[in-house]
């Protein structure tokens, strides 16, 4: 791979470029472990059979990168479960929970009900839920093979302003009675209407990444813990059923989410609101790796090892030849992903003098200072790509966010040790989907392990394992 | 009066597990994940001996087996907790030298870590319907003791919060210097003493409990609480000085070793590098060689790292191009 780099003039100066980086920074990493990782990078993209994992690599990927990525991820499901909660635990004491829901529902809870008949009812309930989710699915599948993205905008516009305005309103209606805060409704109004407006802004237009990522945790919590007023047993059945449409949904060879991620990596635009930043929060319930587009896997790649990457490139179809490719890619990226004029000013800055670098070096052959401001240049750059990944890294679905809560809201209903048993659990389940996204390197369902452990470990909690805690604390003995 | 009581009762029982955890595990995430899966391992435990005092209708009333039965599903727990770490460990280890990185987890931080999640876990749930109550408007005396039961249990549970942590470090720092490769046959019988003592106590303080619960067993419990931690720093020493010995060793095969081989490793890498560069890379290579785990942070304050440095870079830059 060397060898046919340096009979290349034009590529030369990049490749010793990004040579020096590497000597810099992964002074240690052999080049055949590179070509690898180069080879398995391209074969995913053609087809996802070939690559039947190297659990080697795998391995070695996740303890690099995604015990690093794993924390990006836990902060924001941890955030959420702590906005429902304490929602939860503000309003649980006077709302009546089964009749916020009562027009969508077919089947209506009632306690004195047999055990059979309420689990008949909240599976048909769950069923008709799922289909909806499904049917809205299929038709935003469509909508994106056929280019709709107005009507796609449109729709997501709206149902985030209406969701923020009467989800939100309803909320501090009710936060505002069970905390006994006097507020007129006008101000109410005001603050609702604010709340709104500047939710869908910083969402859809421009804002700080932070606010951008707190509404969506906001926006989550609120769906959640509107979920959580469903009947008990229609929630459980729900979850199972849902877990069950995410395998479902992702994994099918026709799956509609399958189909969706494969669109938008042919079209090489990411989906707007699937990805964590989400209001299709029904149905967006999985984990997509960063990496799925072409042109952000060869920004992993180069992070990884800039050697291989150009060839992985032209492999891929986005080569990136020249250094000033890669930084369109990176721009492309950072305006999908709306982060600050700033930082691509930096980035094209950056760009340049590195090119006026370029030009300086072919003159005067390796002089001292040249090489070393060359040196910094281009691990200032690097270490900027590197930063911009960890903001960019492993996006998780809204829908996983709002389903984890909806468990752990569930949980809060009870007692506390009942939410810290399933807040481990949810973590773990996460942690160990996290893991086998680095074993096979594809977009998987994020839901079925969190729920599984979560409503085991809720069940075990709630029925065996509280009687015996409290038991043990009242005769104070400790095992 | 309550709330204080409250915060007051949380801070004893959570404040050394929250120290340890700031300090040592929040930077690095590895090790993050390490104290998650240990508190899920110490839930399981829990869980299973729950679901046989479930079953076993007459251990409701009797609390000596419920303690003896959880006594040993914990540490069968935190056994196949150190079996799957060591398995990963290995072969991340493996793995990381054949990438001839120095990413390699520090066994020490990971034994902590892990027994933090177990502590953590243990306090969470042993604790928490305790702390509930602490809010009510009353408090809770017994005949038998002088101190409010909620002070005396947060107590408890701050001490059994860091006795899991040292459990587990002992555990698995003894098993693995004991399990390791035999250095001029030192004696290696210590550290099965050591496992077992801190196995004894484990059962010990779990009984003291059943025999007086007040100050006097609280008493007891802190000063064995000591012993272990003295037996837990012995422990580290060793662990330190083993490793040393490791390297010393590891140095002199390799400087009598024939240095062809490494040089020719070398000139792959180092075909389009200047001398400086393979200078730094040589020096890189004999820090490599160390195997020294007290490079702990080195990678996961990179953020940190990183802004620092665009600073210092940009200064330097900017003094070069003047």
């Amino acid at each position: 791979m060397t060898e046919s780099n340096t009979t290349e003039p034009l590529n030369e100066n990049k490749n010793k470029k990004e040579i020096s980086d590497q000597s810099e920074e992964n002074k240690e990493q052999v080049q055949e472990k590179g070509k690898e990782k180069g080879k398995g990078k391209t074969t995913e993209n053609k087809n996802e059979k070939t690559i039947v994992k190297e659990p080697k690599i795998s391995m070695y990927w996740f303890v690099r990168v995604f015990a690093r990525k794993l924390r990006n991820v836990l902060v924001p499901v941890t955030l959420t479960m702590l906005l429902v909660i304490v929602l939860i635990k503000i309003t649980n004491q006077n709302s009546d929970t089964t009749d916020q829901f009562s027009q969508i529902l077919i089947y209506h809870e009632s306690s004195s009900d047999s055990n059979s008949k309420k689990f008949g009812g909240s599976l048909l309930n769950a069923v008709v839920i799922v289909g909806v989710v499904l049917v809205m699915t299929v038709f935003l599948v469509f909508l994106i093979k056929y280019n709709c993205w107005k009507i796609i905008w449109g729709w997501l516009f709206l149902s985030c302003f209406w969701l923020l305005l009467v989800f939100g309103a309803l909320k501090m209606i009710d936060v505002c009675e069970n905390l006994n805060l006097a507020v007129d409704w006008i101000t109410l109004a005001f603050l609702d209407f604010n709340f709104a407006v500047v939710g869908v802004i910083v969402i859809f237009w421009h804002g700080p990444l932070k606010s951008n990522q707190i509404y969506t945790i906001l926006m989550c919590g609120l769906v959640a813990v509107y979920l959580t007023t469903l009947p008990t047993w229609t929630t459980w059945v729900l979850l199972a059923l849902i877990a069950l449409y995410d395998i479902f949904v992702v994994l099918s060879p026709k799956g509609p989410l399958k189909i969706l991620v494969e669109e938008s990596m042919k079209n090489d635009k990411p989906i707007p609101g699937l990805i964590y930043s989400s209001i299709i929060y029904l149905f967006s319930a999985r984990i997509k790796p960063k990496n799925s587009g072409s042109s952000s896997s060869s920004e992993l790649n180069s992070n990884f090892n800039p050697i291989s990457s150009p060839s992985s490139d032209s492999g891929s179809g986005s080569g990136s030849g020249s250094g000033s490719n890669n930084v369109n890619s990176l721009k492309e990226e950072s305006s999908h992903l709306e982060k600050g004029e700033s930082e691509l000013e930096k980035d094209v800055e950056n760009d340049n003098t590195l090119a006026e670098d370029n030009y300086n070096e072919k003159s005067s052959l390796l002089q001292n200072e040249e090489r070393k401001k060359r040196r910094l240049l281009a691990r200032r750059k690097r270490r900027r790509k590197k930063r911009f990944e960890e903001e960019s890294g492993v996006k998780l679905g809204g829908g996983d966010l709002i389903f984890y809560s909806v468990l752990i809201g569930k949980a809060a209903y009870f007692d506390y040790e009942t939410i810290f048993t399933c807040w481990i659990a949810i973590l773990v389940g996460l942690a160990v989907t996290l893991f086998f996204l680095a074993v096979y390197a594809k977009a998987l369902p994020a839901l079925p392990i969190s729920i599984a452990f979560g409503m085991i470990f809720f069940f075990l909690t709630k029925i065996i394992l509280v009687p015996m805690v409290k038991q043990l604390g009242v005769d104070s003995v400790m095992t | 009066m309550t709330i204080s009581r409250f915060l007051g009762c949380l801070l004893i029982s959570y404040s050394p597990l929250i120290a340890l955890f700031l300090k040592f595990i929040l930077k690095d995430s590895k090790l993050l994940i390490i104290s998650l899966s240990g508190a899920f391992f110490w839930m399981l435990s829990i869980f299973l001996s729950s679901i046989l005092w479930f079953v076993v209708s007459p251990w409701k009333k009797e609390h000596i087996w419920t303690i003896i039965v959880s006594f040993i599903f914990q540490e069968v727990v935190r056994f196949l907790c150190f079996k799957l770490w060591n398995k990963l460990e290995t072969s991340i280890n493996l793995l990381s030298r054949i990438n001839k990185q120095k990413r390699k987890i520090n066994y020490i931080l990971g034994s902590i870590a892990c027994g933090v999640g177990f502590g953590f876990g243990y306090v969470l749930v042993m604790h928490t319907g305790v702390l509930t109550n602490v809010i009510g408007p009353a408090d809770l005396y017994t005949t038998k003791c002088n101190m409010s039961l909620f002070v005396l249990n947060s107590f408890y549970a701050q001490a059994f919060g860091l006795l899991n942590v040292i459990w587990t470090s002992i555990m698995f720092l003894s098993i693995r210097n004991y399990t390791k490769k035999k250095l001029k046959g030192k004696p290696k019988r210590k550290y099965l003493v050591y496992l077992f003592v801190s196995i004894i106590s484990h059962l010990v303080e779990s009984l003291i409990l059943l025999v007086n619960s007040c100050t006097a067993s609280l008493l007891v419990l802190y000063l064995i609480l000591a012993g272990l931690i003295i037996l837990l720093v012995k422990l580290i020493v060793d662990t330190m000085n083993e490793k040393k010995n490791e390297y010393n060793l590891l140095k002199q095969n390799q400087e009598s070793s024939s240095n062809e081989d490494k040089n020719e490793n070398f000139s792959q890498e180092i075909n389009f590098l200047d001398d400086n560069k393979s200078e730094e890379n040589e020096k890189n290579k004999t820090d490599i060689l160390n195997f020294e785990d007290e490079d702990e942070d080195e990678d996961d304050d990179e953020d940190d790292e990183i802004e620092k440095n665009d600073d210092l870079d940009e200064e330097e830059e900017e003094e070069e191009v003047n």
